[in-house]
């Protein structure tokens, strides 16, 4: 007995020596087709049917995203509105007469992920550019790499890390997160809240936006009541019941999407009938969807969202954009980081356009920095500052009659 | 703010009393336990989503046949998993394994065939809320409170006075002696777990328009069950109920008077306390084999 015993344990560590031996070879040469080839070669294939085939004339521009992991639904979204993008400029003619190939890798929702694909778009592609992704940790991760090699990134994460940052070649193509939360504040503001109560989840995304909202807020504006919950809980009627009882006259709802609108649909039933307040999570679908009625008077912050129809487009950019995007995938996008995606990409061709040498680093830099009042989805762009970020304003928007609407547009409805 | 508070405390205590109930059903007519009760909870919500909101059945009809098919679902859990485990001589350690399984397998198998997001589940009332000495309260609150009471007396009822109820407190207290009078012990067993999982899945409805519907549902409410249930007595049936009335109480009062953030850590602490002081729980269940 103890003879076979030890014939097993020695065979099991044999094999798993040799898987560990197996595991090292790939891991060790990230460059390698082994890790992110699938991704690659799979986007490349249906690519061709869009595009230009690829040739030793085109430019590539790289692109990673959460293709795969928690994150995939997003990752996605970020691809496809890229690939449109790209494919737009290519039948516009291209970047000064040269057609655009993109070229995509799955950063795996990792920064490791990440870092693997960044390398090798830069040693292995060698990309003119690059789409960063929607994910703000995973370019924090790989930003180093672009940074040395001085290739240009536009990222697609939200996340204030790594813009102001002093980095010279990483650039947003988005909202900054600090923006939704301004133009909810100042929404409330419009609407006179003078007593505030803020519900939040205890994670780092809650506090954090907790506390950039806080220092937003005008000093008429009083905290009667400040409440946290598990990112577990499905019951607040704790924490409910003191935000009523605060008597506050504006709550602020700062969580994830699926328990802000738990957390809506009990502030309902428990009684309050005043208005919502929150970031951009608040505007997903899955709000009206799960909250159903009880979202309506939901006011978020938003760079931007995807409208109950194309005729409910914010803008005309969005207009065409959505259009385009219904043509081409036979349905409308499920998030927003398609426009991420989309203005990304464009904003990586213009500055390719205009850069005087497309091969020098700061010349493309001085492009992008030149890059003064390019109309996108998610407002005008404007790099001048230096700062990495576009956009200076977010827009707010309100439930209303079960569909998101601008909150100007309703404020202008509905005076208070 | 009160009447508020008490009927939520109320409404989350027969939630977990009833699921707690379960688990107590289980230890007392098959001597294991099932971990897997949270998880039955969960598909009990989705299945009656899938009735009431997507084949448009009325709603007792969509309860009445969760609870049929929830049964039917614990008791096939105990009499094909479960008893060809023990058949081969495996202990009660990998039976419970075995329902650790089955609840990875069902939430995971709930996000195969309804998705990963979170569902709603629309309300079973016309009014949004109902108002009671001037608090506006959620007549779903009620609904689970109402569910809760009248699934405890009419299982009280039943293992009291109907004959098929005294045949399983009878195989229960010694399975020889049962079977030697002609009472079928697999097939108490087997309504045993049955039970549980239709209790579980009948309060998954009812909870469904409150909490929403998603995979993940079950797992907390099925582990705070599970200390009711120990607080209240293992295996004792009426302690479940006291339990997980305490356990709501402590909770929503924790985070409305003390702190919202840390509540779970309080009432995880009463846990261990109870245990260590008054290991056979407020019941005086004998828990130790």
């Amino acid at each position: 007995m103890k003879k076979v015993l030890t014939l097993l344990l020695t065979l099991c560590m044999v094999l798993s020596l040799a898987a560990c031996g197996g595991k090292d070879s790939g891991s060790s040469a990230p460059a390698d087709s082994g890790t992110s080839a699938p991704a690659d070669t799979g986007s490349e294939d249906s690519g061709d049917s869009g595009e230009a085939a690829p040739s030793g004339d085109t430019i590539k521009i790289g692109l990673y995203a959460t293709i795969t992991g928690p994150n995939a639904l997003a990752g996605e979204m970020a691809e496809k509105g890229a690939r449109l993008a790209i494919k737009e400029v290519n039948e516009a003619g291209g970047v000064n007469g040269q057609m655009l190939e993109l070229v995509v890798y799955d950063d795996k929702s990792t920064p490791e992920g990440a870092v693997r694909a960044v390398t090798r778009m830069v040693d292995v592609d060698q990309v003119a550019a690059m789409v960063g992704s929607n994910s703000s940790p995973n370019i924090v991760a790989a930003s180093q790499i672009t940074e040395d090699a001085g290739v240009l990134q536009i990222g697609c994460g939200t996340s204030p890390s790594y813009t102001n940052a002093g980095y010279q070649y990483i650039f947003r193509g988005t909202a900054n997160a600090n923006l939704p939360n301004a133009a909810f504040v100042d929404a409330m503001t419009q609407m006179g809240v003078s007593k505030v109560a803020i519900l939040s989840i205890a994670s780092e995304n809650g506090v954090s936006g907790v506390n950039s909202t806080k220092e937003l807020m005008p000093s008429s504006m009083e905290i009667v009541c400040e409440e946290q919950y598990q990112p577990t809980d499905t019951d607040f009627t704790g924490q409910i019941a003191k935000v009523i009882a605060s008597g506050a006259d504006g709550v602020i709802l700062y969580g994830t999407t699926s328990d802000s609108a738990l957390a809506i649909k009990q502030l309902r039933s428990n009684g309050y009938t005043g208005y919502i307040y929150g970031p951009e999570a608040l505007g997903v679908p899955d709000i009206i969807n799960v909250g159903g009625e009880a979202a309506e008077n939901v006011i978020f912050g938003s760079g931007a969202i995807i409208p109950a129809s194309i005729d409910d487009a914010a803008n005309d950019v969005e207009k065409a954009m959505l259009t385009a995007f219904v043509e081409e995938y036979g349905e409308m996008p499920v998030s927003d980081v398609v426009y991420r995606g989309y203005d990304s990409a464009k904003l990586i061709a213009i500055a390719l356009q205009n850069a005087s040498d497309m091969s020098d680093p700061d010349a493309v830099r001085e492009a992008v920095l030149g890059i003064t009042d390019h109309e996108g989805i998610a407002g005008t762009y404007n790099f001048s500052d230096g700062s990495g970020d576009g956009l200076s304003t977010a827009r707010a928007y309100i439930v209303s009659g079960g569909k998101n609407v601008l909150f100007s547009d309703w404020l202008a409805d509905n005076p208070q | 703010m009160l009447l508020t508070l008490v009927i939520g405390a109320l409404m989350l205590g027969s939630i977990y009393g009833l699921v707690g109930m379960g688990y107590g059903l289980i230890y007392k007519a098959s001597g294991l336990m099932s971990l897997a009760q949270g998880d039955m909870l969960m598909i009990g919500a989705f299945l009656g989503l899938t009735f009431y909101k997507i084949l448009g059945l009325p709603f007792i009809v969509s309860l009445l046949l969760v609870m049929v098919i929830m049964f039917a679902l614990g008791m096939f859990i105990e009499r094909v998993l479960v008893t060809s485990l023990l058949a081969k001589g495996a202990q009660t350690v990998y039976v419970i394994l075995c329902t650790i399984a089955i609840s990875m397998l069902l939430q995971n198998g709930a996000m195969f065939a309804w998705g990963s997001n979170v569902m709603q589940f629309p309300s079973i009332f016309g009014v949004s809320s109902v108002n009671i000495l001037g608090y506006e309260i959620l007549p779903e609150r009620l609904l689970a409170l109402g569910v809760g009471i009248v699934c405890m007396l009419a299982l009280h009822f039943f293992m009291q006075k109907s004959k098929f109820g005294t045949s399983m407190r009878a195989a229960a207290q010694d399975e020889m002696a049962a079977s030697t009078l002609g009472i079928n012990v697999p097939r108490t067993k087997g309504a045993a777990w049955g039970i549980a999982s239709m209790l579980a899945g009948s309060i998954g409805v009812v909870v469904g328009p409150i909490f929403g519907v998603y995979t993940a549902m079950g797992s907390l409410i099925g582990q705070k069950a599970f200390a009711s249930a120990v607080v209240g007595g293992y295996g004792n049936m009426y302690g479940a109920i006291v339990g997980g009335i305490f356990f709501g109480f402590v909770e929503t009062f924790v985070s409305a008077y003390v702190t919202s953030l840390y509540k779970d850590f309080i009432s995880f602490a009463i846990l261990i306390i109870v245990m260590i002081f008054m290991p056979t729980g407020l019941f005086k269940e004998q828990v130790m084999e």
